[in-house]
């Protein structure tokens, strides 16, 4: 994968949009099972995006730049759907159970969510992408319309913790334990024990602790 | 990391009898030399309660507080004046500068209280501050001839005088605007770390809240969350 890296990483720093997302897409067509997809995720664009570099003589243009890289980024997610649906498909491992996945309010970096997103749907949940910064009210009240089994949250500036906790308090008078919360994301990298103190019920960090939870509730059905 | 500031188990209920009103419940906190934090909360939750208690201002109903290892509650009026003037600086929403004195002359305050005439390094390191602030070209202007923002580095230059391990500071930012709040962010963090002065700030402002090393967030008298960066 260190190769495919490389060259990704060498189109992205480029800003190359129409190469960076024709290459990862050749990848995603050679992809037969959920952790070809993971892979990709995960050790190239998360990857490039953790390990953006701004050299000295790009330094009042660093945001700038790692914006359009992000950019970059979210259009091949946007593109990748097809290919999750495919692979969830071919591997009929669907469970029943609906997951939401979401930004608490305040948080705007939400590529890492659309990530998990895309890895709840590959372990056979229907995963519903809700988005960045959504008010603990919208969480309430979308448990009127719509049965939910997992909240996901997902964090990434420790300063949302704060706000998670309130969402997480609302969703826990509403919903008492009928939902499961489940949380990921950088905040959480110096702050384990933030998991319990926010009322969390589970910290998910990789695909494999997302299809383990699958393959959990779908003995629990 | 070493402790400069330890608070252990505090209570404070203000009134007696059946008019009392508890505030701060079994508060426990350690904060770390050198670290640079934000106390926030609802108001009412009693953050400036808890930062009055730190900065010896007022006193806990039972519990103790410890600066530098110095137990500070149960110190006298006159010991707690001369620490907070040597180990304490404190900056608030409003400046409280004195009108009839320059920027220069403000600054030297604190040190006044407590020497008759100002010595050539005082003078020195009143200079340096003022640099470090960027109020050279106003240093002579008398306080109401400044803006909000030179104003309120005017009170971080004074608060620095005496060189205090410790920066209490309530809403430093809350009378500014948006680009003023980022600079006067930019000073405190700058102050940090060329001196390794901590600092505890108050405030409701998110974009100083969140660049903090650690976050404690008190929701009715007790720390709700305590989160680091």
């Amino acid at each position: 994968m260190d190769i495919f890296y490389e060259k990704f990483s060498t189109l992205l720093d480029k800003e190359d949009k129409e190469n960076c997302v024709s290459f990862i897409m050749s990848l995603f067509q050679n992809a037969s099972s959920p952790n070809d997809i993971v892979n990709v995720y995960t050790k190239i664009l998360a990857r490039a995006l953790n390990e953006i570099g701004c050299s000295i003589a790009d330094r009042n243009i660093c945001i700038w730049k790692e914006h359009i890289r992000s950019s970059i980024v979210r259009t091949i997610l946007e593109n990748a759907y097809p290919f999750i649906v495919k692979i969830r498909n071919d591997i009929k491992s669907t469970n029943g159970k609906t997951v939401a996945v979401i930004c608490p309010d305040g948080e705007y970096h939400e590529i890492g969510a659309r990530m998990i997103s895309d890895f709840f749907s590959l372990a056979g949940f229907e995963s519903i992408y809700v988005g960045a910064s959504t008010p603990k009210e919208e969480f309430i009240n979308a448990l009127n319309y719509k049965k939910i089994d997992i909240f996901a949250l997902s964090i990434t500036n420790y300063y949302n913790l704060v706000s998670a906790k309130k969402t997480i308090t609302a969703i826990k008078e509403k919903a008492g334990n009928s939902v499961l919360i489940a949380v990921g994301g950088q905040a959480f990298n110096n702050n384990p024990s933030a998991v319990s103190s926010i009322g969390a019920d589970i910290l998910l960090h990789t695909f494999e602790d997302i299809w383990n939870l699958g393959n959990t509730m779908k003995e629990d059905k | 990391m070493d402790n400069i500031l330890e608070l252990k188990n505090i209570n404070k209920i203000y009134g007696n009898g059946e008019f009392k009103t508890q505030v701060l419940y079994d508060v426990n906190l350690n904060i770390e030399k050198g670290s640079f934090n934000s106390i926030i909360g609802e108001s009412g939750s009693g953050k400036s309660t808890l930062l009055n208690i730190i900065g010896t201002l007022d006193k806990p109903t039972s519990g103790e507080v410890h600066i530098n290892n110095i137990r500070t509650d149960s110190m006298k009026r006159a010991e707690l004046a001369d620490l907070r003037n040597q180990t304490l600086g404190f900056i608030f929403q409003f400046h409280y500068l004195l009108p009839e004195f320059t920027a220069f002359e403000n600054i030297l305050i604190p040190y006044l209280m407590k020497n008759s005439k100002p010595s050539k390094e005082i003078v020195e390191r009143a200079n340096e501050l003022i640099e470090l602030v960027g109020l050279t070209k106003v240093k002579n202007n008398l306080a109401t001839k400044m803006s909000g923002g030179q104003q309120q580095r005017t009170a971080i230059a004074r608060a620095l005088i005496n060189n205090p391990a410790i920066i209490l500071a309530d809403e430093p930012t809350g009378n500014l605007d948006s680009d003023t709040t980022e600079k006067i962010y930019t000073l405190l963090r700058k102050v940090n770390e060329s001196f390794g002065t901590t600092f505890i700030i108050i405030t409701h402002d998110r974009r100083i809240a969140e660049k903090a090393d650690r976050n404690i967030e008190i929701k009715d008298g007790r720390i709700n969350i305590d989160i680091l960066r």
